[in-house]
């Protein structure tokens, strides 16, 4: 019994260690220039326009992760803020892609597409503009 | 030669058509298309049955008896984007008070430039800081915005045009945004009228927490309006004389401004807003002219997000104020609430409301029907309101 729960706490270290050690970024197009914290959550929250936006599935752990590090707010919160967007034609909400290949691809494909990614995922298709901590 | 030229021309249209076709087939298919909805269901209870307990201008509302037509409401829309700049959108709401369902956004949106923004058709205008999104309950701290404010902006809304303009500034954003077109004006105590002629606009700074706003609307107000029923006779019946009541018409013509301040705070896990707005009329300020303003504070505590507001409304009671004449009167709500947001894109509120309407027909209750036309009705002393609702979107 012992020996299982030591397991399991090992399991779950190893578990944080690899949320941490591979951080969520934030892709643009090889050309696209570095963003700022607030620049990518003014983008993501629709208080600010000009670029198209990918976003994960509401399945994906990093969805989460990356609304709350980019703005603290929750998934909820974010559904709440993009309901009064999309339902007075203020934005456009992000276009959910099915992972992050789907994202990458994107994004290399347009240079005014914006997304995010597990660090570990990108490759010279794209390049990071923020790393989110 | 005729004949020539005939063929001609009908082999140049056969030539083209094949062409046209593929030109629709393909904006047709780069079109993206996008459907969304929002709805509310809830319930809501009250501790009298003196008067009835409605929202904006609602024709039943709640008493002892639970009522479901106070919040409930469904709304769908579609949007088609043809490409970066062009896209139309239509919305169509249907509420349990009024089964015949409206559309408050019908528009071609047109994005010329970033941060320019047009819009043409039908549209909701932002009179007040939430007076374009009051019917989605899920992007809304609140189970039910205060009456005391939002119940003075009685324009419906607008056919006609709008403009938004978003200039970054220093990692905010501020937005001018103006409108123009024709209205109607809804009022319990008088029914409909056109607001011809409606223009207004709205000065917004976004910060990474704090909204700021000031927002302005006028409206040429006029129509044929019952003011009263007057009573005619004794005139002789079989049943002996009785008296008979005449509908009083009056033509009405006026312009109605509405203004609005408004501060809203959304930082970490706390949420203020508050709002400070008045309706007034250039030729019956005793009817139509008045004050509101409410403030509200949360805190969220993961799913939970409890809050309490007060709200209060004052009538002008000046030149040409009649307690039976006026459009609305005084009132104040203190409202303590929470939102749980319990699944991933619905929510569950709970709100109870302590109404005062001081003595006054207030600004929450249902006008009554008499022989006399319609008349306030006056609750006997403060009223609470218990509500229930869960949110949704989809």
């Amino acid at each position: 019994m012992k020996k299982t729960l030591c397991i399991v706490a090992i399991g779950q270290l190893l578990l944080t260690a690899a949320a941490h050690a591979d951080p969520v970024v934030v892709i643009g197009n090889p050309a696209a220039g570095p963003l700022t914290k607030e620049q990518v959550s003014d983008l993501y929250l629709g208080k600010s326009q000009g670029m198209k936006l990918v976003d994960q599935p509401a399945s994906a752990p990093i969805k989460a992760t990356f609304y709350q590090q980019v703005s603290g707010h929750d998934l909820s919160q974010v559904k709440a803020t993009w309901s009064r967007l999309i339902f007075t034609g203020k934005a456009q909400p992000p276009k959910e892609l099915p992972d992050s290949a789907a994202i990458k691809k994107a994004v290399a494909a347009d240079s005014k597409t914006l997304g995010y990614i597990e660090k570990s995922a990108v490759d010279g298709s794209v390049k990071v503009v923020l790393e989110l901590k | 030669m005729r004949k020539v030229i005939a063929i001609g021309a009908l082999a140049s249209v056969m030539a083209h058509v094949p062409a046209y076709a593929q030109d629709a087939n393909s904006l047709l298919s780069n079109v993206d298309f996008s459907f969304s909805g929002y709805g509310t269901a809830g319930t809501a209870v009250t501790s009298t049955d003196s008067a009835v307990y409605i929202r904006g201008n609602e024709s039943s509302g709640a008493t002892t008896s639970f009522a479901e037509n106070v919040d409930s409401n469904l709304g769908v829309q579609a949007t088609a984007r043809f490409n970066s700049w062009l896209a139309v959108t239509v919305q169509g709401e249907a509420t349990r008070d009024a089964l015949t369902g409206t559309v408050p956004w019908a528009y071609v949106k047109i994005d010329p430039i970033d941060n320019l923004s047009f819009k043409l058709g039908r549209i909701e205008m932002p009179i007040f800081a939430i007076s374009d999104s009051l019917d989605v309950g899920y992007a809304n701290v609140w189970l039910r915005p205060p009456q005391e404010v939002y119940a003075l902006s009685n324009l419906k809304e607008l056919n006609g045009g709008e403009f938004s303009y978003s200039l970054p500034v220093g990692g905010t954003h501020l937005t001018l945004t103006g409108y123009a077109g024709d209205t109607v004006i809804w009022t319990q105590r008088y029914g409909q009228m056109t607001g011809n002629d409606t223009r207004g606009g709205e000065l917004k700074w976004d910060t990474q927490w704090v909204t700021l706003r000031a927002g302005w609307a006028q409206a040429h107000v006029d129509g044929n309006i019952v003011i009263e029923n007057i009573p005619v006779g004794p005139i002789p019946s079989p049943l002996g004389p009785v008296t008979a009541y005449v509908p009083y018409n009056y033509y009405v013509e006026d312009v109605y401004s509405f203004e609005g301040f408004g501060a809203l705070v959304d930082h970490d896990n706390i949420i203020a807003q508050a709002e400070w707005v008045k309706r007034y009329s250039h030729n019956y300020p005793g009817t139509v002219n008045a004050t509101g303003w409410y403030l509200l504070a949360g805190y969220r505590f993961g799913t939970l997000a409890p809050y309490v507001s007060y709200a209060k409304s004052d009538k002008d009671h000046g030149d040409g104020y009649t307690a039976a004449g006026t459009l609305s009167d005084d009132q104040n709500t203190a409202a303590i609430g929470v939102r749980w947001d319990a699944f991933k894109s619905a929510d569950i509120k709970f709100q109870v409301e302590h109404v005062n309407p001081e003595g006054t027909g207030g600004v929450s209750f249902a006008f009554i029907n008499s022989p006399l036309g319609l008349l306030p009705a006056t609750p006997s002393g403060s009223v609470n309101v218990f509500s229930l609702t869960v949110d949704f979107i989809f």
